[in-house]
């Protein structure tokens, strides 16, 4: 029994055996702190603190099951044994990786200035044209009149590609703090990275904000779902309170957050977000080579890990089910929709978009 | 206490070290609830928190051969330390980009707690009139005092690990418990004094 006359309330508070008495008294520590205080009367401050402190020391903490916990372990150690796959050749290939840039910047460069020079006078376009607005405020408008999408070039040096029936407006230099576009309609942005500046494109009901990434912004205004679809890169997208949604008094407050080939969709109808794959998933691994979906027995585990590092979409299956399964396929030219549908009836089993991930079902091989 | 060796923290640790992946993996199983719950402290968004973990977890298994090794008791302040940091430099971007949906209680979004008990806790009305209002004191409280009781009397830390999670040092610990248990212990004397004068004076 520690000496409790030398107690303060921190040790009181830390103490199991004060600690049982407060929180479930029984008739034998009840007992014995009664005897003890009688003995101590001095001290009856210091316990009668420590008491009321744990007594208000309850807070409300998440619930956590057990399903939970497995699901996200199991999702860490996929992720690492897909790493463990990645690691020898990323740390070799860095340098590697450098020197080509280099080489290839150079060459850029080299063609860029040859361009220069060579290019035709000035005025000499040809084809459709944006329609160019200089607002009065010093804003810049673009609108595409025309049936194909056209190029803008923005201040910062991004690129919005412009579908037919949009218009983009920016200022004509950006502030200090953000760069700010306005979008109606549908644009492809390709955004210079600045982490110093993000990058925000508000359109119709909601802002996406970006440091540099390339991503789809889709807000026709006739449509009754806006969506952001990502190429590349890391993009955040929210709900901005306007007239027309804050009446309803429910928008989704939800930051969302967006990695290459997940795309949200923003219903207008009921202000909510709700994320999934984009329609055709692009490979994003650009060290993925054709045949790396050639499988010949290969245990699918592993085909479902190539998939996950080729697509950048997270995986989720359940490996002790799937042991037994094994694949011999040759797939390339399919989509990865189409080539995932391939590998699930190879070992009957069915896939479903959740949240932007791909979730495996199956009753195991046997 | 008991000890099982299948179970000992520095055992996973020195096996995970050595590149054994489920070992990493029972290590999180064991400290999953802890880590989620304090993490929930600082950002509300529990997936937030939860895609954090699963950055910590991979980051360890990358680093895994430049670690230290560490005693048992050191396994779980190092976890906490990691997802504090990670959490600290997300809310620090956040602050720098002014997310506009979060800003609106930016103040509050950093290590955030509520101490005030729910009904159930407490079954005597009377007890549970005085520990609600401590328990409102407590919740005036700076964050930095809220953070290192929780710490303390949650999780069962001690000043050294503490002092690590919060990378303050260890007697600023301890002011900071002294400083906080002074304060209190006047502010429900004073109350107390103030109460009785108020019955006296009604009867």
């Amino acid at each position: 029994m520690p000496d409790y006359v030398t107690f303060t309330t921190e040790d009181f508070l830390a103490d199991p055996f004060f600690q049982g008495w407060v929180r479930n008294p029984t008739a034998a520590n009840e007992a014995f702190w009664q005897e003890w205080l009688t003995q101590h009367p001095e001290r009856m401050d210091e316990v009668k603190l420590a008491r009321q402190l744990l007594l208000s020391l309850q807070t409300e903490q998440p619930v956590i099951s057990p399903e939970q916990i497995q699901e996200d372990v199991q999702r860490m150690l996929q992720k690492i044994s897909v790493q463990n796959h990645r690691q020898p050749f990323q740390t070799v290939s860095r340098t590697n990786n450098i020197r080509w840039l280099a080489i290839a910047a150079t060459v850029l460069l080299l063609l860029g200035i040859g361009w220069w020079f060579t290019r035709p006078e000035n005025g000499a376009v040809i084809g459709p044209q944006l329609t160019s607005v200089q607002k009065s405020d010093g804003m810049q408008e673009q609108r595409n009149d025309t049936q194909q999408p056209l190029r803008v070039s923005l201040p910062d040096g991004s690129v919005a590609t412009l579908s037919p029936r949009s218009v983009l407006t920016y200022p004509a230099v950006f502030s200090d703090s953000s760069r700010e576009v306005n979008l109606v309609g549908e644009a492809f942005f390709e955004v210079t990275r600045n982490p110093d500046k993000p990058f925000l494109v508000y359109a119709d009901q909601i802002v996406t904000r970006v440091l540099g990434t390339s991503f789809r912004v889709s807000a026709y205004p006739q449509q009754q779902q806006l969506t952001v679809a990502v190429r590349t890169g890391k993009v955040a997208v929210y709900a901005r309170a306007t007239s027309e949604n804050t009446h309803k008094g429910v928008v989704d407050k939800r930051i969302i957050s967006l990695t290459p080939n997940q795309q949200v969709n923003f219903s207008k109808a009921d202000a909510a977000f709700r994320k999934t794959l984009v329609e055709k998933p692009a490979v994003i691994d650009q060290t993925v080579k054709i045949n790396d979906f050639d499988f010949d027995e290969t245990p699918v585990s592993d085909v479902l890990q190539r998939f996950e590092k080729a697509y950048g979409i997270d995986i989720i299956y359940d490996s002790d089910l799937l042991r037994d399964c094994a694949l011999t396929a040759s797939l390339a030219d399919e989509t990865m929709t189409e080539k995932l549908a391939i590998v699930c009836k190879g070992i009957g089993a069915t896939y479903e978009i959740i949240d932007g991930k791909i979730v495996i079902h199956s009753t195991g091989c046997r | 206490m008991h000890s099982n060796t299948v179970d000992d923290d520095a055992l996973l640790w020195h096996q995970f070290q050595q590149g054994d992946s489920a070992s990493l993996g029972k290590l999180m199983t064991k400290h999953y609830t802890a880590l989620i719950h304090y993490g929930t402290k600082f950002n509300r968004n529990t997936d937030f928190i939860r895609d954090c973990m699963q950055d910590i977890f991979v980051e360890l298994w990358n680093r895994r051969a430049t670690l230290s090794s560490l005693s048992t008791a050191q396994v779980r302040p190092y976890l906490m330390t990691m997802l504090r940091r990670l959490l600290h430099q997300h809310y620090l971007d956040q602050q720098r980009y002014d997310f506009q949906p979060i800003s609106e209680d930016s103040d509050t979004s950093f290590f955030d707690i509520s101490f005030s008990p729910e009904d159930q806790f407490i079954s005597n009305e009377n007890l549970h009139q005085h520990a609600n209002r401590v328990g409102q004191l407590l919740d005036k409280l700076p964050r930095r005092a809220k953070e290192a009781i929780y710490l303390r009397f949650y999780e069962n830390l001690d000043r050294s690990s503490i002092a690590q999670i919060m990378g303050i040092s260890e007697q600023s610990v301890s002011n900071l418990f002294q400083t906080t248990f002074r304060q209190l212990r006047q502010q429900i004397n004073t109350e107390f004094f103030w109460l009785c004068l108020l019955l006296f004076y009604w009867l």
